[in-house]
C-alpha cells in the first residue's frame, strides 16, 4: 500500500528520464530530418556509421573531454583550497560563505553574458589591461587557442563553490582529535592534511568529481551564449551539436544519436575518475609486483 | 483487567526472536520485563502495543483477543525511552494530539489535559516546548499523555534509563504510585535488574526470546531456576564454579562468612561501598566475590565457610537448577 | 593557514569581480563603455536601467515569469516528493538502496541531453509556451534530489514519534500532517530553495519550451538581449539586466545561506 506513494513520483521520474533514453535509442535507429518530411524511417545503423566518419563529432568530443578534464581538475584544487579556508574558525565565516556561494547560484547565462563583456576585445578589462601594459591585444574570443580556457575560467568560478561545499562538508565530519593525536605524534599541518584530511575526504571528492564530470560533460548554457560554438567550432560541446542538429539542421534522428553517444562516452568517463581515485593504489601495487 | 500473552512468537525472516512466550498480568499488577539487550523484551512490548503483529499466539486484554486489532483500539497508555514527545508541539498540544485527532471537543480536551498535568504535577510547564524541559520533566509529560488515554494498559519501555541515577531513586515511588492507582495492568521492560526488583510485583526474565523464569523479586533472588536468572539476579554477581560432584554450585557473594577454617583464600582487591564492602577472594575455586558490612575486619589469613543451605546447584550441561532436595 | 586575511580577499575578489565589473558597467554611458580612458561626455547614467526596464515585455516580466514557475515547480515538486520520500524511508534495506542507486544516478545525469526528448512531449501534448506546463518536466528533474534529501530527513526522525503518534490513533495521512511534515520542515526549506534556485536559472529546455516572448524566463530572456535589436547598445543594457537578474538570488543566498550549504551538503553526505 506505501508502494502508492512512491508511484506518482516514480512515473514522473521514469516519463522524464526513462522515457528519452528509450526514444533516443529508437530514433537513433531511424532517418528523421527535413529531407524525410520529418518522418521517422528505419535506416539501420547509418547515423552511427555515419556518426563514427564525423570528424566534426570527434572534434566535440575531443573538446569536450579536453574542457571537462580542466575544469573539473581545475576545481578540484580550487575547490580543497577554499574548503581549507572556510573551514577555519572565525567571525566573519558565514558572510564568506555567501559571498563564495554566489557565483554557483547566479544563472549561468547571465554570467555567460558577462563573461563574453568581460573577454570583449577591445573594451574588456581584460583586453584593456593587456593594452595598458603595452602588449598586443589577445584577442580571446577570436583566437582558438583562447577561447576553450575562458569558458574553462566561466565554468570553474560558477561551479567551484559547488565542490568546495561539498568537500567541507567532508572537512566537517573529521574529528579535531585525529588531527590533535597526528600533532602529538610530530606531524606537520600539511604532512596532516595529505596523510588525513585527503584520505578521508575521498567519498566527497569522488562523489563530487562525478557529478561536475557529469554536468560538464553535458555543458551548454555557457558554451551557446559565451560563445556560440565559435571561433570555428573550436569552443563546440557535444550538447550544443546535438542541439544544432536538433534545432538548426532539423536532424532528429542524428542529434539522438549524438546525445546516446554523449552518455556512453560520459559512463566511460566515470568509470575511469572512479578507477583514478580509488583503485589507483591497487594499480600501482599489480604493476610492481 | 488484565493482559494475557499465550504462546507469543515473532520472527524477522528466520529468526525468531520470540518463541513460545506465555505471559499473565493480573490486574494493578507490575510486571518487569527484564534481560540483556537483545533478549526481545522491548519487542514483546511493541507486540502488546500492536506496533508489530506477532507471527503465533493470542494477546488477549480484559480476556479479549486483541492480536488483530490496531494500537489506537486497544487503548494503550506507552511511555517510550526517548519519550518520543513531538518537539514542535507544546506540552498541552503534545497532549492533546490525540484527543483532536479523535474528535474529541475542545472542552473536554481541555479538561482531560489540566487533569492529567494536574495528576503528574505539571500544570506550570503546559506552555513549554519539550526542549525547554529537564529530562524529569519530559518523563513526567510523557507519562501524562499515557494516562490522559485513561489507558487499558500500561507498557512503559525503560522509562528510567535517560534520567541520573539520584533522579531515578526520586521518581521510583512517585511512578509506582501513580500507574498502578488505577489498576490497570502495567509492563516495565528494563535491562537494570535492581529497578527491576524496585518496581515490580512479578519479574519475567528474557533470553533469547524465551521465557526463562518469572516470579517474584524474592523468587528470583532465592531460587533462581537456571545459571543465566543466578548470574542476572544480584549484585554483585553471584559465585558461580563447578563442583566436585559434577554439577555446577553457586552462592551468593553476601552468604560467605569469615571463619577459622574452611577455603583459604587471598585478597586479591577491596573495594569499599560505604555501608558495606566487597572482597575479591582469590581460591582454588577460583575468583570469589564476598560482601561484609564496612565495619567487619578483614583477618590476615582468611578462610570462608558458608551454610549448604545457601548453596544453589545447577546442571552442568543444560544450566538448569537442581533441587538439593530431590538430589 | 598563515595570513588568513590575504586569503579571504583573494577568494573575495575572485567571487566578487565579474559580478562587480557588471555592476560597473550598467551605470556608464555608452562613451564610457567604449572610451574609458579618453572617456568625452559623461560618466555614469541611469540609461541602461531604463532601457531594460522599460523595454516590451520589461524585464519585470521576465522576473516574474521566473517567479512563477519557481514557486509552481517547488510545490509540485514537493507534493511528489514528500510522500514518495516517506515510502522510501519505510522499503525493506535492500530495495531502498536499489531505489536510492537509480535516484542518485538520475541526479547525477546531464539533463541537457534529455531536451530534444522533452521538446518531442511538448510538441506531442501541446504544452510549450506554458508555464505551468514546463514546471513538470522542471519538477520530473528536481525530483531524484529532493527525494534522497527529504528521504533522509525521515530517516534521521526518532522511530518513537511516529509509533507514540500511531499509539495515539494517528491515521498515516495523520501522521504524516501533525507530526512527520512539521518535523522535516528545515529538511524541506532547503530541498525547496535547490529546487527554486535550478528552476530560476534553468536554460536549454525553457529555451526550447517557450517562444513566446511574454513568456520567457529570465535566464532565457537574458540570453536573447544579445542577440537582439531591441538595445541600440548591448552591453550597457545586458550589464543592467545581470545586475537586475543577479540582485533576487544575492538576496536568496544572503538569507538563505544555510539551508543552501545543508541541503547540498547533505546531498554528498548521505548519497
Amino acid at each position: 500500500m506505501i508502494i502508492l506513494f512512491l508511484l506518482p513520483a516514480g512515473i514522473l521520474i521514469l516519463l522524464v528520464f526513462g522515457v528519452p533514453l528509450i526514444r533516443y535509442s529508437w530514433l537513433s535507429m531511424h532517418a528523421a530530418s527535413v529531407v524525410t518530411g520529418l518522418d521517422n524511417i528505419p535506416n539501420g545503423g547509418a547515423n552511427w556509421i555515419r556518426l563514427l566518419n564525423d570528424m566534426r563529432f570527434w572534434k566535440d568530443a575531443w573538446q569536450t573531454v579536453r574542457f571537462a578534464s580542466f575544469s573539473v581538475s581545475l576545481e578540484v584544487f580550487l575547490a580543497i583550497l577554499i574548503a581549507l579556508l572556510l573551514h577555519q574558525k572565525w567571525k566573519g565565516r558565514g558572510i564568506l560563505r555567501s559571498i563564495s556561494l554566489l557565483p554557483w547560484a547566479l544563472p549561468t547565462t547571465v554570467m555567460a553574458l558577462g563573461w563574453r563583456w568581460i573577454f570583449n576585445t577591445p573594451y574588456g578589462p581584460i583586453e584593456k589591461i593587456i593594452n595598458f601594459m603595452g602588449l598586443n591585444p589577445l584577442n580571446i574570443l577570436s583566437n582558438p587557442k583562447l577561447t576553450w580556457l575562458s569558458t574553462v575560467l566561466g565554468d570553474v568560478w560558477k561551479t567551484t563553490p559547488f565542490l568546495a561545499l561539498i568537500l567541507l562538508a567532508g572537512l566537517q565530519t573529521i574529528p579535531d582529535d585525529l588531527y590533535e593525536a597526528f600533532r602529538l605524534e610530530g606531524g606537520k599541518p600539511f604532512q596532516a592534511f595529505l596523510k588525513i584530511s585527503l584520505p578521508l575526504l575521498k567519498p566527497y571528492l569522488f562523489l563530487g568529481v562525478i557529478f561536475r564530470l557529469a554536468q560538464a560533460f553535458g555543458v551548454f548554457d555557457l558554451i551557446q551564449v559565451m560563445t556560440g560554438g565559435g571561433p570555428a567550432g573550436s569552443t563546440e560541446s557535444l550538447a550544443l551539436y546535438a542541439y544544432l542538429n536538433a534545432m538548426r539542421f532539423l536532424d532528429f534522428g542524428y542529434s539522438a544519436t549524438i546525445m546516446l553517444a554523449s552518455f556512453i562516452l560520459l559512463v566511460c568517463a566515470c568509470a575511469l575518475s572512479w578507477v583514478l581515485i580509488y583503485q589507483s593504489k591497487n594499480i600501482y601495487r599489480v604493476y610492481n609486483s | 483487567m488484565s493482559l494475557t500473552l499465550e504462546n507469543i512468537g515473532r520472527r524477522i525472516n528466520k529468526n525468531w526472536i520470540i518463541k513460545g512466550l506465555n505471559l499473565h498480568v493480573a490486574k494493578g499488577e507490575c510486571l518487569a520485563l527484564l534481560g540483556p539487550s537483545g533478549c526481545g523484551k522491548s519487542s514483546t512490548l511493541r507486540l502488546i502495543a500492536g506496533l508489530d503483529k506477532p507471527d503465533e499466539g493470542t494477546i488477549k486484554i480484559n480476556h479479549k483477543d486483541v492480536t488483530n486489532i490496531s494500537p489506537v483500539n486497544r487503548r494503550i497508555g506507552m511511555v517510550f525511552q526517548s519519550y518520543a514527545l513531538y518537539p514542535h508541539l507544546n506540552v498541552a498540544d503534545n497532549l492533546s494530539l490525540g484527543l483532536r485527532i479523535r474528535g474529541v471537543p475542545v472542552s473536554e480536551q481541555k479538561k482531560r489535559v489540566n487533569n492529567a498535568l494536574g495528576l503528574m504535577q505539571i500544570e506550570s510547564l503546559f506552555k513549554r516546548f519539550p526542549s525547554e524541559l529537564s529530562g524529569g520533566q519530559r518523563q513526567r509529560v510523557a507519562l501524562a499523555r499515557a494516562i490522559l488515554r485513561d489507558p487499558k494498559v500500561y507498557l512503559l519501555d525503560e522509562p528510567m534509563s535517560n534520567l541520573d541515577a539520584q533522579l531515578r531513586e526520586e521518581l521510583r515511588p512517585e511512578l509506582r504510585n501513580l500507574i498502578l492507582k488505577g489498576g490497570q495492568p502495567v509492563v516495565y521492560v528494563t535491562h537494570d535488574q535492581h529497578e527491576a526488583m524496585a518496581m515490580a510485583n512479578r519479574i519475567a526474565v528474557l533470553k533469547n526470546g524465551r521465557l526463562e523464569q518469572i516470579g517474584t523479586p524474592e523468587n528470583l533472588y532465592a531460587k533462581p531456576s537456571s545459571i543465566f536468572v543466578a548470574s542476572f539476579i544480584g549484585r554483585p554477581q553471584m559465585n558461580i564454579f563447578p563442583d566436585k560432584s559434577g554439577l555446577i554450585k553457586a552462592i551468593r557473594p553476601e552468604d560467605l562468612k569469615f571463619s577459622n577454617n574452611g577455603l583459604k583464600c587471598n585478597l586479591v582487591h577491596k573495594e569499599w561501598l560505604g555501608s558495606s564492602q566487597l572482597l575479591l577472594l582469590d581460591s582454588q575455586n577460583g575468583l570469589l566475590r564476598l560482601l561484609c558490612g564496612s565495619e567487619e575486619s578483614i583477618p590476615e589469613e582468611i578462610y570462608i565457610n558458608w551454610s549448604s543451605e545457601k548453596e544453589h546447584y545447577f546442571d552442568s550441561n543444560t544450566g538448569k537448577r537442581i533441587d538439593k532436595s530431590r538430589q | 593557514m598563515k595570513h588568513k586575511i590575504i586569503w579571504v580577499l583573494l577568494l573575495v575578489i575572485w567571487s566578487l569581480s565579474p559580478l562587480s565589473w557588471q555592476l560597473y558597467t550598467s551605470f556608464c554611458t555608452q562613451e564610457a563603455i567604449t572610451h574609458p580612458l579618453t572617456n568625452p561626455g559623461p560618466h555614469w547614467t541611469l540609461n541602461n536601467y531604463r532601457q531594460v526596464l522599460t523595454a516590451s515585455p520589461p524585464l519585470w516580466d521576465y522576473l516574474f515569469n521566473s517567479l512563477l514557475l519557481g514557486l509552481t515547480t517547488t510545490l509540485l515538486t514537493l507534493v511528489f516528493a514528500i510522500p514518495a520520500s516517506y515510502a522510501l524511508s519505510k522499503l525493506k534495506p535492500l530495495l531502498a538502496r536499489t531505489t536510492k542507486i537509480i535516484l542518485i544516478s538520475a541526479a547525477l545525469f546531464p539533463y541537457v541531453l534529455l531536451f530534444l526528448a522533452l521538446l518531442e512531449f511538448a510538441r506531442n501534448f501541446n504544452l510549450g509556451n506554458n508555464l505551468f506546463a514546463l514546471s513538470i518536466p522542471y519538477s520530473a528533474l528536481s525530483m531524484p534530489l529532493a527525494i534522497l534529501l527529504i528521504t533522509s530527513a525521515f530517516k534521521d526522525l526518532p522511530k518513537d514519534l511516529e509509533e507514540a503518534a500511531r499509539i495515539e490513533g494517528l491515521g498515516i495521512w495523520q501522521r504524516l500532517r501533525w507530526v512527520l511534515i512539521p518535523l522535516i520542515a528545515p529538511a524541506t526549506a532547503s530541498t525547496s530553495i535547490l529546487i527554486f534556485l535550478f528552476s530560476w536559472n534553468e536554460y536549454p529546455i525553457a529555451l526550447t519550451w517557450i517562444s513566446k516572448p511574454e513568456l520567457l524566463t529570465l535566464p532565457v530572456a537574458i540570453a536573447r538581449i544579445a542577440g537582439s535589436s531591441i538595445y541600440s547598445v548591448p552591453y550597457g543594457a545586458y550589464a543592467a539586466a545581470t545586475v537586475l537578474g543577479s540582485i533576487p538570488l544575492l538576496i536568496m543566498v544572503l538569507i538563505f545561506q544555510k539551508q543552501i550549504i545543508s541541503g547540498l551538503t547533505k546531498g554528498a553526505v548521505k548519497g
